[in-house]
């Protein structure tokens, strides 16, 4: 065992920070975005995610015969991390879930037309599990398919899609099977968003940032747009999610703002005297900065587990989820706590202390312990997966 | 870059982990614990056998001249079993130390015999207050001020301070500085009480992973079994929760003590700070796993006969060694901000 980055991988670094360098541009990189900082909202940063795309970086841990480079998931963690600390827009869903998804489940048909795409990054996804009455329990989704023709009627809602207002296409999971037990009746579909039926209306949120509801109202999907098999959908998504508890949360940022809590306790003084001497301050920051050791750690081991090509370990990215979510939110309190008065001041104001970043990051990470599987879910996962404990639902 | 250890650190891991399946079980410990020195001369003598106790000797000593990167997967074996013999003192903070400041005559006195079972060592640094098995040591290593002595045990006065662990029995050492036990002075010889230092706060941090472990599976055992209210305990969020919390903390604190290992083995500048976010992280994790085993048992688990104490005390004796989670939390602090 070593904890050292080899020479290829430290050279890999240094090309990609090179490359962040000659594309730095303040409308793509904003870490005040916080976690929504890695969505492809804008024509800009989609021209900047083609470049990576041109680079070959969008397909570094894909099979070679659909255009990937067949290497280790170390590359894509290194780049995904470099990208996440500047706050720029990440290797995504579409790489990720879509992708990955498609490549093990998917027709050759589906895998023609959107494979290459998405590592040219030509199409950008919304993924629809969430409804009205499916948050944690998302088995129970009741987006109704209908047979009709070669195809599917779809009628229903989804909610908490993010990205429905910009992307193409949306990755959705409807209820194909009402008799069959809520794991065993779903279906995943690829539905362009422009198609007629469909309704997507915002949802402004505590963080500035837009999320979206959306209607279906007998919107019909080809049989070519099945993902997989009928009915098989919710195994797909499982898989899926374990991937993206680990994608979603990277650690960089919660660096970059451990960085900016430090630089402020070892610069700033409160009633003239220096922060560096206040023992309980120093006492919440040692804590702190070993938790970030820890999450960085925690993420390095899953990385290892799941760079020998196999699927990624389901605990471990509930273990890391749970923690680093937690963490960010424990940060995002002391930086709160130890700006004192003006930590309320809003992000870019010129006196607010750590530049505003404590307000909206305290503001923004209140979501993070929700989404992607709350908390409480992922206690039940490590409870029941790796402790071996009885299900209670 | 490589985060997982080679077949042959898990292999051997594996060989210990059978051995303390069969010869240290709780009976065992609960055996030692009612002995008169704590702990067990046979099984010491077969671990020698194992090459778990000269594992840090060079082999021009008779040990297997390995790592900390080894050292951490037997030690967190050797916590989840209780092992009541003195592995800490002797293999992974006295050998080193007289391998690294001892002269040649004393590492070919003492290494020997160390790899072959045969010598336990006791190590009194300035800021630790008592000195485990040291009615079982035959040769302390003690610190006073920028020096470093080995010195025998019949040329001390060891004070019993009764502590909560029937194995890890603990004393106050009075003695005399003299010319004839001289190890190291000056720089060397507070360079060489930091590096002990560390390497008593990994392999206790070590093996409080594997008392955590050990206390989690009791735990988890008992949520699987007790039914109330009609159905397992386990199957209760309130009490499923806790246990994949304590899980967690177990889980999280293991890289950090690799990672510690590493720092230690390769004597990277930041191992002080490597090392105390170990400890501090482990010694929470350990109190954690304490008492939420102890909830999940219910009133069972606080009985003499129930074995979960033999866990507990260890978890929190080992918890309070080498600087509690309070103390390493202060290193850390200074490395992290530093004073003004």
């Amino acid at each position: 065992m070593d904890f050292e980055l080899s020479p290829e991988q430290v050279a890999f670094r240094e090309e990609v920070e090179r490359f962040l360098d000659e594309n730095d541009d303040p409308e793509v990189f904003d870490v005040t975005r916080e976690n929504m900082a890695q969505i492809v909202d804008t024509p800009k940063k989609r021209e900047f995610m083609r470049k990576v795309g041109d680079r070959g970086w969008l397909g570094i841990t894909w099979p070679k015969e659909w255009g990937g480079q067949e290497s280790d998931g170390v590359y894509e963690y290194l780049l995904n991390e470099a990208l996440a600390r500047r706050g720029g827009p990440q290797i995504g869903k579409g790489v990720g879930i879509i992708g990955k998804t498609i490549l093990a489940h998917g027709s050759e048909r589906l895998k023609r037309e959107f494979l290459p795409k998405i590592l040219r990054n030509e199409v950008e996804f919304a993924v629809g599990y969430s409804e009205p009455d499916a948050g944690s329990d998302a088995a129970s989704m009741k987006l109704r398919a209908t047979r009709d023709g070669d195809g599917w009627r779809l009628n229903g809602q989804k909610t908490w899609t993010t990205s429905a207002h910009f992307a193409e296409w949306y990755w959705v999971g409807a209820r194909t099977d009402p008799d069959a037990p809520k794991h065993r009746g779903i279906t995943l579909f690829l539905v362009p968003l422009d198609q007629p039926g469909i309704t997507i209306n915002p949802i402004w949120t505590m963080g500035d940032e837009r999320t979206n509801d959306v209607f279906f109202d007998e919107v019909w999907v080809s049989d070519d747009y099945v993902v997989g098999e009928v009915n098989r959908g919710f195994q797909y998504i499982s898989e899926a999610l374990d991937l993206e508890r680990f994608t979603m949360f990277t650690f960089s940022p919660i660096e970059q703002r451990m960085d900016v809590l430090r630089e402020y306790v070892a610069t700033e003084t409160r009633d003239d005297q220096p922060l560096a001497d206040d023992p309980v301050v120093r006492h919440d920051v040692a804590r702190l900065a070993t938790d970030c050791e820890v999450a960085r750690v925690l993420g390095l081991r899953f990385v290892a587990k799941s760079m020998k090509g196999g699927a990624p370990p389901t605990t471990e990215a509930s273990e890391y989820k749970l923690f680093a979510t937690e963490l960010s939110k424990r940060l995002a309190n002391a930086s709160m706590d130890i700006g004192g008065p003006g930590s309320q001041l809003r992000v870019k104001t010129e006196d607010a202390p750590m530049a505003g970043r404590a307000e909206s990051t305290y503001r923004y990470t209140v979501i993070d312990t929700i989404g992607g599987g709350a908390s409480e879910i992922q206690k039940n996962i490590i409870a029941r997966r790796k402790l071996g404990l009885p299900k209670n639902f | 870059m490589r985060f997982a250890f080679t077949e042959d650190q898990l292999l051997f891991r594996t060989t210990v982990r059978e051995f303390l399946e069969k010869e240290c079980t709780p009976a065992d410990v609960r055996a030692a614990w009612a002995s008169a020195s704590g702990w067990s001369t046979e099984r010491w003598a077969k671990l020698a056998t194992l090459g778990v106790t000269g594992l840090t000797v060079p082999e021009d000593h008779g040990g297997l001249g390995m790592d900390e990167l080894v050292l951490v997967l037997v030690l967190e074996e050797s916590g989840r079993a209780a092992l009541p013999e003195p592995i800490v003192a002797t293999t992974a903070v006295g050998a080193p130390l007289l391998r690294d400041v001892g002269s040649e005559d004393l590492r070919e006195r003492w290494l020997g015999a160390v790899s072959a079972g045969r010598a336990v060592l006791g190590v009194g640094l300035a800021s630790l207050p008592y000195v485990d098995h040291a009615a079982s040591a035959d040769l302390l290593l003690l610190q006073r001020g920028d020096e470093l002595h080995a010195v025998p045990r019949d040329e001390v006065t060891l004070v019993a301070q009764p502590a909560l662990d029937g194995a890890r029995r603990l004393a106050t050492v009075e003695w005399e500085p003299g010319a004839a036990t001289r190890l190291a002075t000056g720089e060397r010889a507070v360079w060489a009480a930091e590096y002990a230092f560390d390497r008593g706060a990994l392999a206790t941090a070590a093996q409080l992973l594997g008392v955590s472990q050990q206390l989690i599976t009791m735990a988890v055992e008992h949520a699987r079994h007790r039914v109330q209210f009609g159905q397992p305990i386990g199957a209760f969020q309130a009490v499923k929760h806790m246990l994949a919390d304590a899980l967690l903390q177990l889980e999280l604190a293991r890289p950090v003590v690799y990672r510690a290992a590493y720092s230690v083995a390769r004597a990277v500048p930041e191992r002080p700070l490597d090392v105390s976010m170990a400890k501090a992280f482990a010694s929470d994790a350990a109190t954690l796993a304490c008492r939420v085993a102890l909830q999940t048992h219910g009133a069972i688990g606080y009985t003499w006969e129930h074995d979960l104490h033999l866990w507990m005390k260890r978890g929190w004796a080992l918890a309070a060694a080498w600087g509690d989670a309070a103390w390493h939390r202060a290193r850390v602090g200074a490395a992290v901000v530093p004073a003004s």
